[in-house]
């Protein structure tokens, strides 16, 4: 053991941090941020005002007390659902981008390391994914009835024979090709078979999953499932960025020594992949998810300012600009205010996440450096 | 070529794979184009809704609608339907029973009955909004407005609505009925309904019906009515035998048959016969008389498309051997889909307003304009303009709009992205290229919707520089065509501009990171070393190098750009692609939804194939390999 006094990974991390001003303060914003739309119950109660019951005598109220940035056109305080509107835009832009991070971990993880057909499958799909306008197919997807697709069993019913028939079409390629390509060993028939029935056997798990544990008749109603909806398809169209970071940074790191050492020390994969590839990834994986928060912030105002996001009644960031375009004449603030939390959010997502970089990622403030 | 050949032969699977997947999201959509037809319209009764979706194939399940749509189908011959209307006779009031479910109310009587009722609502907040939705007629922004007031007033003006409603009914009796003051008058029953025919103010002809409630004894009756006839054969004239409408005890040659003011021929044996020639509802009206009594009766004939028996409607397959009618017709506006995305704006009227205004620009609401006359009804007014460059601009289809601002918008923003992306990186960590940096973050994180309602406050409203929206003045057709062109400048600028700088801020991004990989290189410094000119070192050895990577984005971009202005779209409301996709998906508009994102789908394809083809141009490298 070295007797030099340490510094810890995170102090050392914190310092590094530190030094990016922009990243601190932003941090500082969006905290604040955080806490205003936690306490906003409290807030609504202190300023006796209410973010929701429509009146007719408070309506388009300019700036003043009680309603700080005045209401909208049905008396609705605007600070207040700002706020509340806060908790929506937050979580599902928090949410979706953990959600991402932690699929696209898992599938760039086992894409690097294990390589071959799987790799090739899941990078082709990345790239198809990357390479698709994605607005466009986010409003198709969010113009879905999820009733439609999960609310009756017949329907979840169709879509598990449909995954079934595409798996059983494609373990049949399989076996042809490889028929087609290489002798058939004396193991082979067996171990295609053992395939199969796993496969099987997962579909089987997915399908009572879905149809029995998951109250969907009572989750696909209400302001919950269009949260839900976005967050999914958020999630859909955003795991690849950390997906391809996983894949590279396992690709890079399972042919280092260390490695190398611990599978000739008879190391599991399980246990390769979680105690030694797992946590030195873990670095542009987190700088990549904190850029994300923003960008899925974006799209959940994109969505919801094209009224298919959340719905009316509650409050978020982009249907309050949605509803506020035609009051452009009489009350421009209206339109403002939204669009400026919006901004000034993604913005400090955005400088945290830069921060973050050059805090947890060395070499590119080397590169950087060496650039100077 | 052989690569050429492989990968495009990869496009088409794909493609094959991708409009399949569309349709089944399609299908999964809530409310097909019938559906919405419920949803419009509440009269439409739940057997007609069976019969049109049969007659759609919307019954069938979704990869026969696939196959329908790629190989086409024979055209569905809509069999007509025929209700009997018997004549009665009693007296019923009518005045309680109608309801015009089209009548919308002038906007001077809606003001005075909401005056009458709250006295207050001028001095109202809202009361703005609501004169501007009576100004315009616009009653569900109306009702909407007012129901934001208080629900209970909204009843009270829509039961004014619907009593005021009959008001404007024309009732038209059918045979030896009289109508004194909205009751009728028949001196004799034999029937339980009591019919006759509505005509609204729209001079939509409606037959109504009313249930009487005493039963009425059965005397003269020569014919039974029965529900439904179904023709088979439509290549022939249609053909109605009324002898199978006798009653039981009745023969056919003691009868005599007379047609009552109706086309078509009826021979004295009661056959009778019409050739429609287009859709539609017809009354027929028959009297049939033996020696003491005579019953009136009125057959309505409802007809659907008539069509050749053989002719074959052709799927989307057949646009490549160049059918434009292959690519179907939009439901939503009501023009073919062709047409909408590469054709000129419709021509209303004298050419004066260009149905673009009413029916082409995604205002929905007034697509009454759009049947009636607009749908190029006068092509001869633009012929003007066609020969010059703005006689072109102004007839491009979606896509050309689309173009027209994506183009300008893609060029400025590489323009100011370029240089600033060298000057940062050259000046790395110099007051200049934090700022431009800041910016940079700035401009990614703008949200570009919000952006252009911004502008739009700034330069439209408040200091009125430039139109707010639209991709031209409406009426411009008669102009000149340098006045053509200036004017859709004038529309272009804001929205290109916010477009544009929603672009420079990744654009900058890449020049400055591909700049920075470049500058530390050898080369470079050999190059200094030569002694070359610090510009030439920049421009001639830096800049082409760091250009690779960004040639590559910018052909994977190409897409982005044909889809990614939903937004910007919207804002302006600029009648590109990407609000027609969204207008398409949200109204259910299958066969313009599922062009639009094959074509899309096509350009990512494009884009792929060009980068690779743009990778081997700028990089020497490659090409040696």
């Amino acid at each position: 053991m070295s007797t030099l006094p340490l510094e810890s990974f995170t102090s050392l991390m914190w310092r590094r941090f530190n030094k990016h001003r922009l990243a601190l303060i932003s941090l500082m914003i969006l905290l604040s941020m955080a806490l205003l739309s936690l306490a906003a119950p409290w807030i609504e109660a202190f300023l006796g005002v209410s973010h929701k019951t429509a009146t007719l005598a408070g309506a388009n109220l300019p700036f003043g007390w009680p309603h700080i940035l005045g209401s909208n056109e049905l008396g609705q305080d605007v600070f207040t659902r700002l706020i509340y509107g806060g908790r929506i835009s937050l979580a599902v832009g928090f949410l979706s981008a953990l959600t991402s991070a932690v699929i696209g971990t898992v599938i760039g993880l086992l894409a690097g390391y294990f390589g071959g057909r799987i790799d090739t499958m899941l990078m082709r799909f990345t790239d198809a994914m990357l390479s698709i306008p994605v607005l466009p197919l986010m409003i198709v997807f969010a113009a879905l009835d999820l009733n439609r697709l999960f609310g009756t069993q017949s329907s979840l019913r169709a879509i598990f024979f449909i995954a079934l028939g595409l798996a059983g079409l494609l373990m049949c390629m399989r076996f042809i090709l490889d028929g087609a390509v290489k002798k058939r060993e004396p193991g082979y028939f067996r171990r295609l078979m053992l395939d199969a029935s796993l496969l099987s056997a997962v579909f089987m798990g997915v399908y009572l999953f879905l149809s029995y544990a998951i109250p969907w008749k009572s989750m696909l109603e209400g302001n919950f499932a269009s949260v839900l909806k976005l967050i999914l398809i958020i999630v859909f169209f955003g795991w690849m960025t950390v997906a391809r970071l996983a894949r590279a940074s396992t690709m890079q790191l399972k042919n280092m020594e260390f490695v190398v050492a611990a599978r000739a020390l008879g190391a599991s994969h399980t246990r390769i992949i979680m105690a030694h590839i797992f946590p030195n990834i873990l670095a542009p994986i987190i700088v990549a998810a904190s850029l994300e928060v923003g960008s899925n912030i974006l799209y959940e105002a994109a969505l919801s300012f094209l009224g298919l996001g959340i719905q009316p009644p509650v409050s978020s960031w982009g249907n309050m600009l949605n509803n506020a375009v035609d009051y452009i004449k009489t009350t421009p603030s209206l339109a403002f205010w939204p669009g400026l939390f919006i901004l000034v959010t993604v913005a400090c997502f955005n400088f945290l996440g830069d921060g973050m970089r050059d805090a947890l990622d060395p070499h590119q403030v080397m590169k950087s450096a060496k650039g100077k | 070529m052989w690569y050429l050949a492989q990968r495009s032969l990869q496009m088409l699977v794909i493609l094959v794979i991708l409009s399949a997947a569309l349709f089944g999201l399609l299908s999964a959509m809530p409310g097909n184009p019938v559906d919405l037809m419920i949803t419009s319209n509440p009269q439409v009764k739940p057997e007609d809704v069976i019969r049109l979706k049969k007659l759609r194939g919307l019954d069938r399940p979704w990869y026969v609608q696939y196959v329908r749509w790629l190989w086409g189908y024979p055209e569905p011959v809509k069999p007509p339907v025929i209700r009997t209307i018997d004549a009665i006779s009693s007296s019923v009031d009518l005045s309680d029973k109608l309801i015009d479910p089209n009548f919308i109310p002038d906007s001077d009587w809606l003001a005075h009955r909401l005056s009458e009722l709250y006295p207050l609502w001028s001095k109202s907040l809202a009361a703005n909004k609501i004169k501007d939705s009576l100004s315009k007629n616009d009653l569900s922004s109306f009702l909407l407005n007012i129901a934001n007031l208080e629900p209970e007033l909204q009843n009270r003006i829509v039961n004014l609505i619907e009593h005021e409603s009959a008001r404007y009914l024309k009732i038209e009796v059918l045979f030896g009925a009289r109508l004194i003051d909205k009751n009728l008058m028949v001196g004799q029953s034999v029937g339980p309904d009591l019919y006759f025919k509505l005509t609204n103010s729209y001079g939509q002809e409606k037959v109504g019906r009313v249930a009487l409630s005493q039963a009425h004894p059965q005397s003269q009756r020569f014919l039974m009515p029965i529900k439904t006839q179904v023709l088979e054969d439509d290549s022939k004239p249609f053909k109605l035998d009324l002898g199978k409408f006798l009653a039981p005890n009745m023969n056919r040659k003691e009868l005599k048959f007379s047609l009552l003011d109706s086309p078509g021929q009826l021979s004295e044996d009661g056959f009778y016969e019409h050739s429609f020639s287009q859709p539609g509802q017809q009354v027929i009206k028959i009297a049939v008389s033996n020696n003491q009594h005579t019953q009136n009766l009125a057959f309505d004939i409802e007809h659907g498309v008539i069509g050749h028996p053989h002719r074959f409607n052709r799927g989307f397959l057949y646009f490549f051997v160049g059918d434009h009618q292959a690519l179907g017709f939009s439901q939503t506006y009501k023009r073919p889909v062709y047409d909408l995305l590469f054709g000129s704006p419709p021509v209303c009227g004298d050419g004066r307003i260009d149905a673009g205004e009413t029916c082409d620009d995604g205002n929905l609401e007034n697509s009454k304009t759009c049947d009636a006359n607009c749908y190029r009804a006068e092509e001869s007014f633009i012929t003007k303009a066609d020969a010059t460059i703005s006689g072109y601009l102004v007839r491009s289809g979606r896509i050309g709009n689309t173009v027209q601002l994506m183009l300008p918008a893609l060029l400025l923003s590489l323009l100011i992205a370029i240089p600033l992306g060298i000057f940062s990186a050259y000046r790395q960590y110099s007051i200049a290229d934090y700022l431009i940096n800041f910016l940079t973050f700035i401009g990614i994180s703008l949200p570009v919707f919000w952006f252009g309602i911004m502008m739009i406050y700034l330069f439209a409203e408040a200091w009125q520089i430039f139109p707010a929206g639209g991709v031209q003045t409406p009426g411009i057709y008669g102009q000149g065509s340098l006045e053509i062109l200036l004017d859709r400048l004038n529309h272009a600028i804001l929205p290109t501009m916010v477009l544009s700088i929603f672009y420079v801020g990744s654009w900058l991004r890449y020049m400055r990171a591909s700049m920075l990989e470049v500058l530390p290189a050898d080369y470079i410094r050999t190059a200094r070393a030569k002694g070359l000119s610090e510009r030439i070192v920049i421009l001639r050895h830096a800049f082409r190098n760091a250009l690779i990577p960004v040639v590559t984005v910018l052909a994977l971009s190409i897409p982005a750009l044909f889809g990614g202005a939903v937004l910007t779209e919207t804002v302006f409301s600029w009648p590109g692609v990407g609000r027609l996709q969204y207008d398409a998906v949200m109204n259910s508009d299958y066969y313009v939804a599922i062009v639009v994102f094959l074509v899309s789908a096509v350009l990512v394809m494009i884009g792929n194939l060009l980068a690779d083809a743009l990778y081997l141009l700028v990089d020497p490298r490659i090409r040696k390999q």
